[in-house]
């Protein structure tokens, strides 16, 4: 169970205010997990926990035990934490530099300064993404001339530079179309050989599609979680069966 | 349109004419005024007659300005920017933040001629530096710290959040991410910032009264002498009344010339560094 991460009564709050309440949850290595719930029931803030992005932002109060690995979270260097459990953001935002600056931004961070390396992670790390064919030609342009959908593939991919054990991903299709949806989709399946994906989703269809356990969020609660097959044919939870079916949108 | 809508709109466009008006006049009164007095000798000598300004040129004072805002710019950007920072990246105590706010807003609140006075009887008197330029430099300094402040932190607030948080996300340092990310991207807007705060430094005139601007001094060499100033020197030509009028006024065209140089260039700065960065 090496790359698990294993919450035990977490909550978090914005200035006093309760935004998650008491939520423990064990999520399986080498798969995906989709996080599904109503607008505001704190999915965003349940992945900034995971990575400890929470802990650093002004007025948020934690509280509950997160392990990766069975280690504590809070005991580990943020930047060491956050090397380990990586997070695409629900907007792509890519960094103001050329595509192949935004690749290597990392990877330099954490001292690789060879060209070939370089060539060849941003290569290896763009093919992962699906990215590679599209920019090939054209590593040096600016990342925000990328359309939406490449702007989110680039960010997934540079997320990848750095060899995280699990990725987090919050709505990553949220501004997509229905092609670079499933292209996305199929990359995260193939991802899920090698990493831990969470996926943030409000796409019922979508957590249906690629994900392995679905965990329900409600009201900063955590309803239901369960294997995919479970969560949508039999959901043991009154509101999960309302929420799937459309009441809550 | 409502009238109401157009009556506002009338009002706002009167404004904005009637105060481009005053600024234009203004301006042009000074320029006019001054630009019989102006030539390469009035530039370029020092000041001499018998009543002392009434005839000969400013050149040290230039100099002497350019000193005294440089070194205010140097003591002064420094830990501005670095307390913009520290509140924007650093801080993680709400508490402790409106603290910082609330000393930097006091600062901005100290009236220039206290902070002439705490100069002169701190560095000039206690510490023995004498009147020199940097005796003044810092107390332009703290006048100009709050300015540059306010502006660091309003760049690196109107940074994209998930451009930062991004590079956090990868591990990246704090550090790290200031470096290459938050100051190129604000660079622009940090630079413009502190050419006006030296603007604004090089019109004062309180600070550095009884600190280290005097009356009439040689081109400055070192940091530890007096040194004359611009405003100061406008200041005790306008005192000596009606025969240096001319000179008065030339230099204030040639005090005003170089803030309106340094803004344009500050404008023109920030705008570049925006675009560069935006496009790359
Ligand atoms: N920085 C913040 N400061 C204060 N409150 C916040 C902050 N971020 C989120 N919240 C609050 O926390 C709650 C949960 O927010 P969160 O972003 O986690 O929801 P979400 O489930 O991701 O919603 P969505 O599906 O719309 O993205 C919301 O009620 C929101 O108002
Ligand atoms: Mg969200």
């Amino acid at each position: 169970m090496e790359n698990t991460l294993t919450l035990h009564h977490v909550s978090a709050s914005y200035d006093g205010k309760a935004v998650l309440e008491d939520i423990s949850l064990e999520i399986p290595a080498h798969g995906i997990t989709a996080i599904i719930g109503p607008s505001g029931c704190g999915k965003s803030t349940l992945l900034r926990c995971m990575n400890g992005m929470l802990r650093e932002e002004k007025g948020t109060g934690i509280s509950g035990e997160i392990l990766l690995g069975g280690q504590d979270i809070q005991k580990m260097e943020p930047e060491q934490l956050r090397r380990r459990v990586g997070l695409v953001f629900q907007t792509p935002a890519p960094f103001p530099f050329s595509i192949y600056r935004n690749m290597t931004y990392a990877l330099r961070y954490y001292g690789v300064r060879d060209k070939k390396e370089l060539d060849r992670q941003v290569r290896e790390k763009l093919e992962m993404a699906g990215l590679y064919e599209e920019v090939s030609q054209e590593l040096d342009k600016s990342a925000h001339k990328l359309s939406g959908g490449q702007q989110q593939r680039l960010c997934i991919a540079r997320a990848l530079t750095v060899e995280p054990e699990v990725l987090l991903l919050d709505e990553p299709c949220s501004a997509l179309d229905v092609k670079s949806s499933s292209v996305i989709e199929r990359m995260l399946v193939q991802l899920k050989e090698r990493y831990t994906i969470v996926i943030v989703t409000h796409n019922i269809a979508q957590a249906r599609r690629i994900s392995d356990h679905v965990a329900f969020l409600f009201g900063g609660r955590l309803v239901e979680f369960g294997t995919t097959a479970q969560i949508f044919s039999e959901p043991r939870e009154e509101q999960t069966r309302d929420f799937l079916e459309g009441i809550y949108g | 349109m409502h009238w109401k809508a157009r009556l506002v709109k009338y009002w706002a466009y009167l404004s904005m004419g009637l105060v481009t008006a005053i600024i234009l006049f203004l301006f042009g009164y000074v320029f006019y005024q001054g630009a019989d007095t102006i030539s390469w000798e009035f530039l370029t000598q020092a000041p001499s007659g018998a009543v002392l300004g009434e005839e000969g040129g400013i050149w040290p004072a230039i100099v002497g300005s350019l000193f005294f805002t440089a070194t205010a710019v140097v003591l002064g950007s420094i830990p501005a920017v670095a307390t913009a920072l520290y509140m924007v990246f650093y801080c993680k105590s709400r508490r402790l933040e409106l603290l910082v706010r609330m000393v930097v807003q006091c600062i901005s609140g100290i009236p220039s001629i206290v902070l002439g006075l705490f100069a002169y009887s701190f560095l000039v008197r206690d510490l023995g530096w004498g009147r020199c330029i940097l005796s003044s430099g810092v107390a332009l300094a703290i006048m100009i710290l709050p300015f540059i402040e306010v502006r660091a932190e309003k760049a690196f607030h109107e940074l994209p959040a998930q451009m930062v948080q991004s590079s956090y996300a990868l591990g990246c340092s704090r550090w790290y991410t200031i470096r290459k990310i938050v100051l190129p991207a604000c660079k622009g807007e940090l630079v413009s910032g502190i050419i006006l705060g030296g603007c604004y430094a090089m019109g004062a005139t309180a600070p550095m009264i009884f600190t280290g601007a005097v009356a009439y001094a040689k081109v400055p060499t070192s940091l530890m002498q007096p040194a004359m100033a611009l405003p100061m020197h406008l200041y005790l030509l306008l005192a000596q009344g009606v025969t240096s009028m001319d000179t008065a006024y030339a230099t204030a065209f040639v005090m005003m010339g170089l803030i309106l140089l340094s803004n344009l260039l500050a404008t023109i700065y920030a705008r570049r560094s925006q675009k560069k960065w935006r496009i790359h």
